[in-house]
């Protein structure tokens, strides 16, 4: 569980960050999603949670390797939505939206369960409260970003960087909490026996 | 059930954004890129100049590339600027220059020409022709060395627009001409003063008399007409002590400056246009 958990914070930690270099991004979130994508497949404890998480995962996955391939152009962010105005630059960014609320789900819900079940009720509690704080700040980017469509550049621009703020806070809360748990379920399997 | 509940309304409000964006992006959409309908007078002597303006939607890659007019080599278009940006839609303007070359604008008596559209070649490749609305050049009557001269010109904020013209020798003035004057009607007014009297064609004025022109555009709110572009040469007629007679050239350009409830209006009637 340990290894599992470390894998998945370090996927999440590798899509969270961005470092670019002459436009190369030298942390790419296809390493990230295939990362989340071992840990949940080691995880031990099943959950089906982690079934959406997997799907999730895959289907970003596909999307990582599809921009990094030059198939797809690179995801503007939500931020950076100025610059487009039409349908088709904002699709990608409203479905890449609703797979990464996807996948903060199952990831949340899945290690929500799980603590619960060996009564890490604190944990649980703050797998939920990391989950509501995504979605809270999905929601509203979602809300948000087709006003784009019709000129509201100012108001998507200022809430998506406000929201997109909230949401990386919530990602460093999920990274720590994911590897806090890693620790936590071993003492407590070990506490057991 | 009170957590359901949040969740089902924050998916409605997603929904009912989305879906009320699109529908507005797809019904406040030009069917096309386009010029405005101008109204512009001009002179094919060498310096003249005035803008045209294209409007299209704002993700329309489709701007032109160049403007040119069948039988006007001496009048040359500069590449296309962005103007003004509105919700779904932008403004550009191209300005349209007659340079030195005046092989086809013989000097002497020629009748003016009336051009309704321009060749355009398009960023996509494409060419076509496009309708400009009205434009008039006049050629080879601006004869010079006559015996007004401007003084001053100015424009301010408001829209209000003079001249000022210093009389060398004594002139009649005989009249007072626009090909656009009659359609602009009551949205155009100006006044002409010799001296301080009012002009009353003809009229007589005397050496080292100053004669003044004031005019302004009143364009109601809202109306279509801010989405007209206006670039007159008024012709301000005379004719010297022997008897010569002369046009002073005086222009004036009204520049579309549109409000976003104009554009939604000017997008609805081309659309209904089209349908």
């Amino acid at each position: 569980m340990r290894t599992a958990c470390s894998q998945i914070a370090w996927g999440l930690g590798l899509m969270l960050f961005d470092f670019r270099l002459n436009n190369f991004d030298l942390l790419p979130d296809a390493l990230g999603f295939i990362l989340i994508l071992i840990g949940l497949a080691n995880q031990p404890v099943r959950q089906p949670a982690f079934g959406i998480a997997k799907i999730a995962a895959v289907i970003l996955l596909i999307g990582a390797i599809a921009e990094l391939a030059g198939v797809m152009p690179v995801a503007a962010t939500i931020a950076q939505v100025n610059r487009y105005y039409s349908l088709p630059a904002l699709l990608p960014i409203g479905l890449s939206l609703l797979g990464l609320l996807a996948l903060l789900y199952g990831i949340c819900e899945g290690f929500e369960r799980t603590a619960a079940s060996i009564g890490l009720f604190d944990s649980a509690r703050a797998f939920r409260a990391v989950w509501n704080t995504s979605l809270a700040m999905g929601a509203v980017m979602l809300f948000v970003l087709p006003f784009s469509l019709n000129g509201w550049h100012g108001l998507v621009t200022g809430i998506a960087v406000l929201a997109g703020l909230g949401q990386f806070v919530a990602g460093i809360w999920l990274v720590m909490r994911v590897s806090r748990f890693g620790r936590e379920y071993a003492a407590a399997r070990a506490g057991e026996m | 059930m009170r957590k359901s509940y949040v969740v089902w309304i924050v998916v409605v409000l997603i929904v009912a954004s989305w879906g009320y964006n699109l529908y507005s992006h797809q019904t406040n959409r030009l069917p096309e890129g386009r010029f405005l309908s101008h109204r512009i007078e001009a002179t094919a002597s060498p310096g003249d100049a005035f803008w045209l303006y294209y409007i299209t939607n704002n993700d329309d890659k489709r701007l032109p590339l160049s403007v040119s007019i069948e039988g006007l080599s001496a009048l040359q278009f500069y590449p296309v600027s962005e103007y003004m940006t509105f919700r779904n839609q932008r403004i550009y303007r191209l300005i349209g220059h007659f340079n030195g070359d005046s092989d086809d604008t013989p000097f002497g008596k020629a009748p003016p020409l009336t051009i309704h559209s321009v060749d355009v070649y398009y960023s996509d490749g494409t060419r076509g022709k496009a309708d400009i609305g009205e434009m008039i050049v006049y050629r080879g009557d601006w004869a010079s060395g006559g015996s007004i001269s401007q003084t001053n010109s100015s424009s301010s904020s408001n829209g209000t627009q003079t001249a000022a013209f210093q009389v060398d020798k004594p002139v009649t003035l005989n009249g007072f001409s626009s090909a656009f004057l009659n359609e602009l009607g009551s949205t155009f007014t100006y006044e002409l003063h010799a001296g301080k009297e009012a002009v009353v064609f003809p009229q007589a004025v005397e050496a080292d008399e100053s004669i003044s022109f004031i005019s302004n555009f009143h364009v109601p709110a809202d109306s279509q007409l801010y989405l007209q572009p206006v670039s007159m040469r008024l012709r301000l007629e005379y004719s010297d002590a022997d008897g010569t007679e002369r046009v002073q050239m005086i222009p004036l350009e009204r520049q579309p400056y549109p409000s976003e409830a104009a554009i939604r209006a000017y997008v609805k009637a081309q659309r209904g246009a089209t349908e």
